[in-house]
């Protein structure tokens, strides 16, 4: 252990003598701080790209492979073989895109409510509000389950999508941000035009929270696309599964076939990836849009 | 006659705001109907005993008193707070410097760095949950293969007495949350005008000064909100000790890494059929988080720590 | 209506009581589609059985719903605590039995005549599906896991030692033969002799018998403390590789053959040939358990019908078709090495049973499932409980905190009763409540 306790010792204080010569060290020291972060991020990622071109026993052999292998369309064929993965990639999209809609439909109206409307009992149901995140959501999964059965909702996206839509979080977070930025001024305008409440929320309003719209979005995107607890239980055919279902299906005791496992992971990832990095700007704007300060 | 008139006025209140009542409408209708009534079953169901297969049997307090008196549950509520404060240490710290780093225009390609960042919430578990396990493996894992270039013997990391077992479980938390948090950082650093940061380094205050001193009291409200979801994250702590340690109840040797809501699913649904019991366990979990959310709401208590009460001069007209 | 429904079930029953005899005369009254549940490679044995049941009853339609062992059972338990939403046939671990036995959410299967079929399926298998109070049997027997210790061939060869199971079987009759075999494999760091020195003081304890039947924790037992310093000997001396057995690094130890020897339930063949080992032919061997271990029995699944299943017809044409023919269960063990519970199958089609397995060594004469077959007439009656899977797992977990404190065997094993005895309180209590429902509880 000493000698690489003692290389990290010296790692580091080297950054941190780096750092104090002057503008220059320190953003250099910065950059190898920060890229060495991404690294660890970026790791399994890497590891998961590689191990989809790998056979099984070369994946778990010693000392592990770290360069791309010539597996890949082997593993491909058997991955094809044991899943449907454009079908459940589809079923992921449906589930996710419906749920993302109606979140932000639920969670705008209700921040806005809260943000600019004084009613009576405003404060205590605000409360409320907060207090039912505190929750966990094991505490009602039986329960919540037999709910689901006798409505009927078994193989049914909708126990997926409508029971979560109850979604504090994002009434939370449409909040915050309406605070921040909904000029008051407008409403005032629009109301002596003559407009609605309803009016005023959709063609002034809206336009306003298009931000927060994206950062709000883009997390119960991630967090739809990933869930698998409710999902396990909810969607009992294949056809039905959704893509961490349908990964996890091919998984068994039996001893698993870890090149297709990592290719199928691969493939559900990408997209999303893809679509992360080359849009990274739009999606970071979006995601840290001043949704919440004071 | 003034009770007749305050309750006129309070509906005409009611009446004028209709719009905002209909508005927060579906979250309340949706809550209870899906949320409000499964947790007042589960209330109901942890004074008896079922197993959910035969005969309910009223059980009294005895869900909640063999609870307290369960080794394990003490275990597990031990190690749940040891990982949850030392990996919220990165998670919420480091969140928040690389959010001001991020921020500041130090670097460039701030936002593939963010991308990067927040990559891991983007995954599906079961690729990451087989990595990491390889990541530590005993024989084959990418982390004593590296030691062993320094001459180091293999260490096992998920088995052994327990211990370390947490270190992995921490590295593994840390390395999903970290981004989460750091966003949520960014958005709330969008709200500071970047005049404050300028003056005070033209004030001569250095980086750290202007986090501890400027951002950290800017950013309490939000801080706060990260706080309480890092504590309802950390009691639902659950797939990363229970994959590193082999889909193991008992959280690995000496039960190093179970924690409580291992020990939750273990009683049900997952591992056993303790229906009434585990649900006495789920409200125990949930008191403990309100108490320490209202804890955390007080040490840090604002005038209105949840930024309501600042806009109270302003009323709207409906 | 109720009378139409009991002519059903009768002619089910009776026509699939001689669909394995008469199999060209198909039962085209009972139609529908059915779901059935389970964890791989379950599906695998339906399918490969699947044409025969089609040919028996042509009407009925299969949809399977399979994930993985743990997530399979959850959605069970939760669908049928819910009253709705499980599967029209659901497998079941052994290990789940005990929790199972006594529930009315899953159909009695008596009402189907099970008990035709009483005399046909080992007494040990028949009993755990049988309720406390004896009145209901909830589940039908697939398979047995006859234990056996597998070993890498190659490996034995090279280091000087016999392939051939009786000889294998012999030098390790005792617990010093064990070590030996075990030094001479084991070159530390790189190959191991077990994947972990805890089981074979779980093999004691693999028929999940922990518990008597007045619900004492019975540890104690023949040649343990023996058995344990063993275990303790191989992990002192780094001849074990210090991980779980069904971890993917154990798994990838198999195959390549850095992990030498392992024991599992007969099923384990099939996993060695389609999925740990598929490249591996040749260099395995098997034989029984090391130490003087009795013969014993590791795991076998079950098949239930949910009370809420709205086709029990078809469902229990299935279950009867699949476990209680000859063919079918042929077919199924043919496809996946489940080992029948249902003896008539072992005459039916003896080749499958005492023809030498090409998968295995040339040397593994008599084949895996011949001896396989003497170890599953061998298998005692026990008594089962739900505490039973919860203790397996201290099992390991207390071994190695044990062994990790350096404890002696009696230190261990005192270690472990109280290790079991915290976590299964609460069961404990439960078990107690359901022995005292079904009538069989005296305080």
């Amino acid at each position: 252990m000493k000698t690489l306790l003692l290389i990290i010792a010296i790692a580091a204080v080297v950054l941190i003598i780096l750092a104090r010569t002057g503008a220059v060290g320190k953003k250099v020291a910065l950059y190898v701080i920060l890229l060495m972060i991404a690294f660890i991020m970026l790791l399994p990622f890497y590891m998961m790209f590689v191990m989809s071109t790998l056979k099984t026993n070369e994946i778990y052999s010693f000392p592990p492979i770290l360069t791309f292998g010539s597996n890949l369309a082997e593993n491909f064929k058997n991955m094809t073989a044991a899943v449907n993965l454009p079908r459940a990639f589809l079923n992921s999209c449906i589930v996710t895109f419906c749920y993302v809609i109606l979140v932000l439909f639920f969670c705008s109206i209700g921040g806005y409510a809260f943000s600019v409307y004084d009613f009576p009992g405003k404060n205590l149901l605000f409360a409320i509000l907060l207090g039912t995140m505190m929750i966990p959501a094991t505490a009602s999964m039986i329960p919540w389950f037999i709910m689901m059965s006798k409505f009927g909702w078994i193989n049914d996206y909708k126990a997926l999508i409508i029971p979560s839509c109850a979604n504090a979080f994002g009434i939370f977070w449409m909040r915050q941000y309406c605070q921040n930025n909904v000029p008051k001024a407008l409403m005032e305008a629009a109301r002596i035009d003559g407009c609605s409440e309803w009016t005023i929320f959709f063609h002034v309003i809206a336009p306003i929270l298009k931000p927060a719209y994206a950062s709000l979005g883009i997390m119960n995107f991630v967090n739809q696309w990933n869930e698998f607890t409710q999902a396990l239980l909810i969607l009992r055919k294949e056809k039905y599964y959704t893509l961490p279902l349908l990964l996890r299906s091919m998984v068994s005791d039996r001893g698993n076939d870890y090149g297709a496992i990592m290719l199928a992971s691969t493939c559900a990832v990408l997209p999303l990836l893809i679509a992360f990095l080359s849009a990274s700007k739009f999606f970071m704007d979006g995601l840290t849009a001043g949704a919440v300060k004071e | 006659m003034k009770a007749v008139m305050k309750k006129n006025r309070f509906l005409a209140a009611l009446y004028q705001y209709r719009v905002a009542y209909v508005y927060i409408a579906p979250f309340f209708i949706l809550f209870t109907i899906f949320n409000l009534f499964p947790m007042a079953y589960g209330f109901f169901l942890s004074f008896f005993r079922w197993d959910g297969l035969s005969a309910m049997h009223f059980n009294g307090l005895n869900n909640y008193i063999n609870l307290f008196k369960d080794v394990l549950f003490w275990k597990a509520l031990r190690n749940t707070l040891f990982i949850g404060i030392i990996a919220h240490i990165p998670i919420l710290l480091g969140g928040l410097v690389l959010a001001y780093i991020l921020n500041s225009k130090l670097v460039k390609g701030q936002n593939i760095f963010k991308t990067i960042y927040f990559m891991p919430m983007v995954t599906s578990s079961v690729a990451i949950t087989i990595i990491f396990q390889n990541l530590f493996g005993f024989n084959y894992g990418l982390i004593n293969w590296f030691l062993s270039l320094f001459g180091e013997a293999p260490i096992n990391w998920l088995g052994g007495d327990g211990s370390l077992i947490k270190v992995a479980v921490i590295v593994m938390f840390a390395w999903k949350w970290v981004g989460w948090n750091m966003v949520i950082y960014l958005a709330g650093m969008q709200g500071i005008s970047n005049d404050i940061y300028e003056a005070a380094a033209i004030d001569g205050a250095n980086h750290t000064q202007i986090v501890f001193r400027i951002l950290i009291p800017l950013l309490k409200p939000i801080i706060l909100f990260t706080l309480i979801q890092s504590t309802i994250g950390m009691f639902n702590l659950f797939t990363e000790p229970f994959v590193l340690t082999g889909s193991s109840w008992t959280g690995g040797t000496n039960n190093g890494g179970l924690t409580l809501m291992i020990y939750l699913l273990n009683k049900a649904p997952q591992g056993g059929t303790l229906y009434g019991y585990a649900s006495a366990v789920a409200y125990v979990i949930t008191i403990m988080i309100v108490i320490i959310s209202v804890f955390l709401n007080t040490v840090m208590a604002d005038k209105d720590p949840m930024g309501g009460g600042k806009k109270k001069g302003r009323r709207n007209r409906a | 209506m109720k009378k139409r429904l009991f002519a059903g079930l009768v002619l089910a029953a009776s026509a699939s009581l001689f669909a394995g005899a008469l199999t060209a005369q198909a039962n085209e009254d009972i139609s529908g589609t059915i779901e059935v549940g389970g964890w791989p490679s379950g599906d695998d044995g339906f399918k490969a059985a699947e044409a025969g049941f089609h040919e028996a009853y042509p009407n009925i339609e299969i949809e399977y719903v399979f994930t993985d062992t743990t997530a399979h059972h959850q959605a069970l338990q939760t669908a049928l605590a819910a009253g709705s939403g499980a599967p029209d046939v659901a497998m079941v671990e052994g290990a789940y039995i005990a929790q199972y036995k006594n529930s009315l959410a899953l159909a009695n299967l008596r009402d189907f005549g099970v008990d035709e079929y009483k005399d046909d399926f080992g007494g040990f298998k028949w009993n755990q599906a049988i309720s406390d109070d004896g009145t209901r049997m909830v589940a039908l027997p697939w398979d047995l896991g006859p234990t056996l210790f597998y070993y890498r061939t190659d490996v034995f060869e090279e280091v000087g030692l016999p392939t051939a199971p009786e000889e294998v079987d012999k030098l390790m009759s005792t617990w010093d033969g064990v070590l030996e075999v075990a030094e001479k494999v084991s070159i530390p760091g790189q190959r191991w002799f077990l994947p972990s020195a805890a089981y074979p003081y779980q093999w004691m304890f693999i028929n999940r018998d922990y518990y008597d039947e007045d619900l004492n924790l019975r540890l104690e037992r023949d040649g343990d403390l023996e058995c344990l310093q063993a275990c303790l000997d191989i992990r002192n001396n780094g001849w074990d590789m210090n991980v779980d057995m069904w971890s993917s690094e154990a798994y990838a130890a198999y195959a390549n053959g850095s992990c030498v020897c392992v024991a599992a339930g007969s099923w384990f063949s099939g996993f060695l040939k389609t999925d740990i080992d598929p490249d591996g032919a040749g260099h395995w061997g098997a034989t029984r358990l090391p130490g003087g271990l009795p013969d014993t029995n590791w795991g076998g699944s079950f098949l239930v019908i949910p009370e809420q299943s709205e086709n029990k017809e078809a469902a229990w044409a299935f279950v009867s078709y699949m476990l209680a023919t000859a063919q079918g269960q042929n077919d199924m063990f043919a496809a996946v090495d489940y080992f029948p519970a249902y003896e008539p199958a072992w005459e039916a089609a003896p080749e499958l049973y005492t023809d030498l397995d090409p998968y295995f060594s040339a040397s593994q004469d008599p084949a895996p499932n011949a001896i396989a077959t003497e170890i599953a007439a061998n298998v005692p009656t026990v008594y089962n409980t739900i505490m039973d899977t919860t203790a397996e797992g201290y099992l390991y977990s207390s071994f190695n905190a044990g062994a990790e404190a350096g404890e002696t065997p009696e230190q261990i094993r005192d270690r472990l009763a109280a290790d079991i005895e915290a976590a299964c309180a609460e069961l404990k209590e439960q078990q107690i409540q359901n022995l005292k429902d079904a009538g069989v509880w005296e305080e």
